[in-house]
Parts: C-alpha cells; sequence; structure tokens
C-alpha cells in the first residue's frame, strides 16, 4: 500500500481539519462576541457577531467589582507551588525507582501504580474529611498537597531516567559524586524535556481543576479561577457578558504559556514517539 | 603483605543463582597491563565492576594497594574506569566531562586555574585539546573515546579499569587507538586492566593475560605463555586464528601420540600406552617440508585469506583439519597434500581437556 496521500485524501483531511478548527474556534470567537455586548444587544434577535457599539463594561465590572485579580493570583500562586513542589518530587522518586535498589522498591511501585488507577471522585470526601481535620480547609495547603500526591508524573519522569545508561551513573559514581549531586548535575539536565512537558502538564491540570477547590475553599477571595468564575452566576441572574469576559481573560495566561513551549513540548513528543 | 597492586582473595560473585565471578584469585603487580579475555558472559567486566566498585563481591576480599577496599565506596577507590559506551556527560562540553572528576571531589582542587591546566594536561596526553569546547555528540567516536580516556587520566588514579574500549571502534581506528593506549599506559605507568574479547588486542597489549570462561579462570600467564603452552583446550581453541585443530587421539607411550593413522612426537606428556586422549594443532604452526611428524589427506576446502591460504584436509583423523599454507599454488582440491609439525607444537589433552 502506498503512503503517498492522494489528492481527494488530501482534500478530505484538509476538510476534517477545517470542521475540526471551527469547532473549537467558534465558540472562543462567541464568548469573545458575548463579552463586548451590554445586556440590551446580548439577546438581541437575530444575533450579531460584532456589535454596533463596543462594551467594555463587562471587563471594567470584572476587574472592579469582582474577586477576579485575587483569583488569577491565587491560581497562579497554588499552581506554581505544586509544579514545583511536584517536580521536584517525582523527578526524585522517578530517580530511586528506576536507578536505586532498595528494600521495598516492588512494593512502593505496586502502590504508586495503585494509586493511579483510584478516580479522582472518589477521593474527594476522604480527602474532605482529611483536609478537614488536619485543620488546613479553606487554605491554599488543602489545594497544594493533595495535588502533590498524584503519582503520575512519577512514572513518566522515571521512563525518561530509565532510558539513561546505567554506565554514566557508575561513571560518575567513579568520579566522586554523590547520589544527590548525580541527580542534580547528570540526571535532571539530561531529562530536562521530561521536566518541562511534566511541567506544563501538572500546571494546566492545576489551572482547569474545579471540582477539589469547590470543596476545599470556602472564603471567595481565596478561590481560585475556576470556581471563581462559576460563582458569578448567582441564583437569580446570569451574567452572560461578565462570565465571558472572565472566561476570556482566564485562557490567556495558559495560551501564552504553552505557546511559549509548544515548540519544546511537540519536539518532545515527537522525539520519544520516534525513539518507541 | 606482597607487592601486588591489586589483590584479589577467593572473590565470588553471584546473582541470584548464577555465578559470574568463582574463586577468582589473582594479584596484579605495579605497572603490570593486564588483560581480562574470554567470550561474553565469562565474567570479565564484572570483575571490573567488583574492582571499582560499582558491584560488591558476594564473598571474598580486593586489595589495592595492600588495602581492603570491600567497603569503600567506588569514589574511595582511586580507580578510574573506561566503559565501552564511554558514557560521557551528553549536557557537558568536552572540557567539563574531563574536569568532572576533579569538581565533583570534595576537598580536592576547587581551583579553577588549577583544573583547567589539569584538564589540558590530560588533553594533551591523548590529544584531543582542540576539541575542549565541543560536545560529547559532535566528536567521532574515536575522540569520544579519548575523551573517556582523558577524564579517567585527569584523575591520576592507582589503576585504570577498561573495559572494551575499543570495540565501538571501526578496525582502523582500533588499530591506531590499541598502539596509543599502550603508549600511554607506559607513559603513565599505572595498573590497568583491560577487557576484552579480542584475542588479538589481548596478545599484542598485554603483559600478562588472565583467559576466563564460564566466571573462572582458565589460565593466567604472557601472551606467549598462554598462546604456546594453553593449560586446555578452551585456552587452545580461543587463541589463535584460525582456531587449533583438535581431535580425539591415543597415547603411544613415551612421547608419541597417534591421531588417525598419523604418529605424532610431541613434547608434552602422553600418560599410558593406549590411554585415548586429545591431540592439538594449531594451524599455523603447520610447516611445508621436513621430518617425520607429517598429517596427509585430501584437500577439501582452500579459503584464501591474502597473506596465506587455509587448507582444509580430510584424513583418516575423524574431524577435518586446517592448516595454514603460505604458498598454496602446490594445492588443488581433491589432490592430497602433506603438512609437518615441530614436536614442540604438537599440543595433547586428556580427555578432559587438560593440558599434559
Amino acid at each position: 500500500m502506498s503512503l503517498q496521500p492522494t489528492r481527494p485524501m488530501m482534500a478530505a483531511s484538509y476538510g476534517l481539519l477545517a470542521i475540526a478548527a471551527v469547532v473549537s474556534i467558534v465558540p472562543f470567537l462567541y464568548i469573545l462576541s458575548t463579552s463586548i455586548k451590554d445586556t440590551r444587544s446580548l439577546f438581541s434577535y437575530p444575533p450579531e457577531w460584532i456589535p454596533d457599539q463596543v462594551f467594555w463594561g463587562n471587563y471594567a465590572k470584572l476587574l472592579q467589582e469582582t474577586s477576579f485579580l485575587n483569583w488569577t493570583a491565587n491560581t497562579f500562586m497554588v499552581g506554581i507551588m505544586i509544579t514545583v513542589l511536584k517536580l521536584a518530587i517525582d523527578a526524585m522518586a522517578a530517580y530511586a525507582l528506576a536507578k536505586l535498589d532498595f528494600v521495598g522498591k516492588r512494593a512502593v511501585s505496586a502502590v504508586l501504580l495503585t494509586a493511579v488507577a483510584i478516580p479522582v471522585a472518589a477521593l474527594i470526601i476522604p480527602l474532605f474529611f482529611l483536609v478537614r481535620d488536619m485543620g488546613l480547609l479553606n487554605t491554599y495547603w488543602a489545594l497544594i498537597l493533595p495535588a502533590l500526591a498524584n503519582p503520575l508524573g512519577i512514572f513518566l519522569l522515571r521512563s525518561f531516567i530509565v532510558s539513561l545508561p546505567d554506565d554514566l551513573l557508575h561513571s560518575a559514581r567513579l568520579d566522586g559524586a554523590g547520589e544527590f549531586r548525580i541527580f542534580v548535575q547528570i540526571i535532571l539536565p539530561l531529562i530536562s524535556s521530561g521536566l518541562v512537558v511534566h511541567a506544563i502538564f501538572t500546571f494546566m491540570l492545576q489551572y482547569t481543576n474545579f471540582l477539589w477547590p469547590l470543596v476545599a475553599i470556602q472564603t471567595e477571595s481565596r478561590q481560585v479561577l475556576t470556581v471563581g468564575i462559576a460563582s458569578l452566576k448567582s441564583n437569580f441572574v446570569v451574567d452572560w457578558g461578565l462570565i465571558s469576559a472572565a472566561s476570556l481573560l482566564a485562557t490567556i495566561p495558559i495560551t501564552l504559556l504553552f505557546l511559549a513551549l509548544q515548540r519544546f513540548f511537540m519536539a518532545q513528543s515527537l522525539s520519544s514517539a520516534l525513539k518507541g | 603483605m606482597t607487592g601486588a597492586a591489586i589483590e584479589f582473595r577467593s572473590v565470588c560473585k553471584a546473582y541470584g543463582d548464577f555465578q559470574a565471578v568463582r574463586d577468582l584469585d589473582l594479584a596484579i603487580p605495579k605497572r603490570e597491563f593486564l588483560v581480562l579475555l574470554g567470550p561474553s558472559g565469562c565474567g570479565k567486566s564484572t570483575i571490573l565492576k567488583l574492582l571499582a566498585g560499582i558491584e560488591d563481591p558476594t564473598s571474598g576480599e580486593i586489595f589495592v594497594n595492600g588495602s581492603l577496599v570491600n567497603y569503600l565506596l567506588p569514589r574511595d577507590r582511586n580507580v578510574a574506569m573506561v566503559f565501552q559506551n564511554y558514557a560521557l556527560y551528553p549536557h557537558m562540553s568536552v572540557a567539563r566531562n574531563i574536569a568532572y572528576p576533579l569538581k565533583s571531589r570534595k576537598g580536592e582542587a576547587r581551583n579553577r586555574a588549577m583544573v583547567h591546566e589539569k584538564v589540558l594536561q590530560a588533553a594533551n596526553l591523548v590529544e584531543i585539546s582542540d576539541q575542549l569546547e565541543k560536545r560529547p555528540e559532535a566528536l567521532s567516536g574515536g575522540q569520544r573515546q579519548r575523551v573517556a580516556l582523558a577524564r579517567a587520566l585527569v584523575r591520576d588514579p592507582e589503576v585504570f579499569a577498561m573495559d572494551e574500549p575499543l570495540s565501538n571502534l571501526d578496525a582502523q581506528l582500533r588499530d591506531a587507538m590499541r598502539q596509543h593506549l599502550t603508549a600511554l599506559h607506559r607513559r603513565v605507568g599505572k595498573v590497568t586492566i583491560y577487557v576484552t574479547h579480542d584475542q588479538h588486542e589481548a596478545m599484542t597489549m598485554a603483559d600478562r593475560i588472565v583467559v576466563l570462561k564460564d566466571g573462572v579462570v582458565q589460565q593466567v600467564g604472557t601472551p606467549r605463555e598462554v598462546f604456546n603452552a594453553p593449560t586446555n583446550t578452551f585456552v587452545a581453541g580461543f587463541l589463535g586464528n584460525p582456531k587449533m585443530n583438535i581431535g580425539p587421539g591415543i597415547s603411544l607411550g613415551r612421547d608419541s601420540v597417534r591421531i588417525g593413522e598419523f604418529d605424532l612426537k610431541t613434547n608434552c606428556g602422553t600418560g599410558p600406552k593406549g590411554a585415548p586422549l586429545l591431540v592439538g594443532l594449531r594451524p599455523t604452526d603447520a610447516r611445508h617440508e621436513g621430518g617425520s611428524n607429517c598429517i596427509q589427506g585430501t584437500v577439501t576446502a582452500l579459503e584464501y585469506t591474502g597473506a596465506d591460504t587455509v587448507v582444509t584436509l580430510s584424513t583418516s583423523a575423524s574431524v577435518d583439519l586446517r592448516f595454514r599454507h603460505t604458498n598454496a599454488s602446490s594445492c588443488t582440491e581433491g589432490k592430497t597434500a602433506a603438512f609437518f609439525y615441530a614436536a614442540e607444537h604438537v599440543h595433547v589433552f586428556d580427555q578432559e581437556g587438560r593440558r599434559m
């Protein structure tokens, strides 16, 4: 079978990609359009994509009358804390599991693997009691600590470290380096692409996490973006313009982050695919 | 304490049920270039790892310069190792690779100027001082090997341990590096333990060769001793190209043996008359004329190798015999040919394969 794409095949794939692009972009444009309308033009019929009069009121209200900036700051603070701590913990655990021999290694692996299989929803209630009893409810630690316990990243980084030749470590040991020095000077630089992938995943996951912050944080000013935006909808009125403005602003930082690291991210997924 | 730089005493290493090294007793004097030779899986690399401290022996003791090193960490043993795949740090420049052993040691040359000078010295010794700023990936195999050597040299270690360092290089480069390594050893004058499965490397470089099989030392000796008086059929067959002919024979008593219909005089012992034994004849020891020690047969194959020709004879001996002929134009397939052996070149082994 020839792998050379034929013209109709090309046309078909471009068609499909175009549809996919429209499907993912149109909602954004709709949100953008909604966010710059006042309440009256919002419900005008037929709906207009570009309002006659651009209305910035939603943004002004969002930044002045809600805790939006607070939520953003909280989200970043929590996200960065989690990413940094998680990378440090996961990389060390991955190194130990990949390259060191210790008693109970298989048991530890088994426990970690089991933990991956437990759905988050099943953990919410016991986790709530645990965090409450530790007196951490309604603090940032309630958001940070549980996120660190997710072992998936250990397995990701472990696969990177396993692929490093043992002789490299032997050589470093003979050269006089201790385990921590080997970890910092040899392992970490050589798995930097894995660390970036893990960091992006971790940060994005945290950025979009909704359920746990909803449960764990009660004070509005300490809330993160996801829950904060949802709370803009009161029981009686839904201010679509305001919510759209918030949603749009919230997507900007994460989009920029992805764009900045995208080249690295793609290259890595590709090269790990090629290595097989 | 003996004057040996390194000593293994009854060292064993087992991985589960697998015995990688059995009861190794070996003393290595200062300045010696010792080659561990054997087929893959014979335990030769394991011996290096035991010495370097990468692996711990299951039992036995290892001494370096008279002191027990069993419980020392690799970094405290003063053994520098060169790995088969070089094990260079890919994210560091050549200069940083070479400097790494200096920088990672506590209390040692932290002084930048001194580190730089030592790096230059080591790089000069292996002639790569013009590559210092490059990354390993930008270097050829031979250059990488030199960097690995320089990294070992820079520490000024007591012992160099080299694990098949030339096996990833092409034949020409290997030749050049072999000479380079030998010259380097003479200059540096430290004990070098060199692991290889290549008999040519072993013969040309070694002061002494240790032949290993299944974790057991078969023979220790100079290349000449090991080649001319192999202690058993394994050593006899492992060294020499083409392989030694080994076929069943019987003792004629005194100093003669019979293989097929041929009676051969030998310098080896022969045991009681009529005893079955094994007779070994190196293809390369064959002569084209002279004496009564003669093997005759029909030529069944001719392999031209350039400098000479390997002739295969079908004889009354129960195995085909091969001989090297320096001028085989007189041989034709299907015709008879004769080869002569000096008594010193007729090797005799007992039925278990031990030299008599």
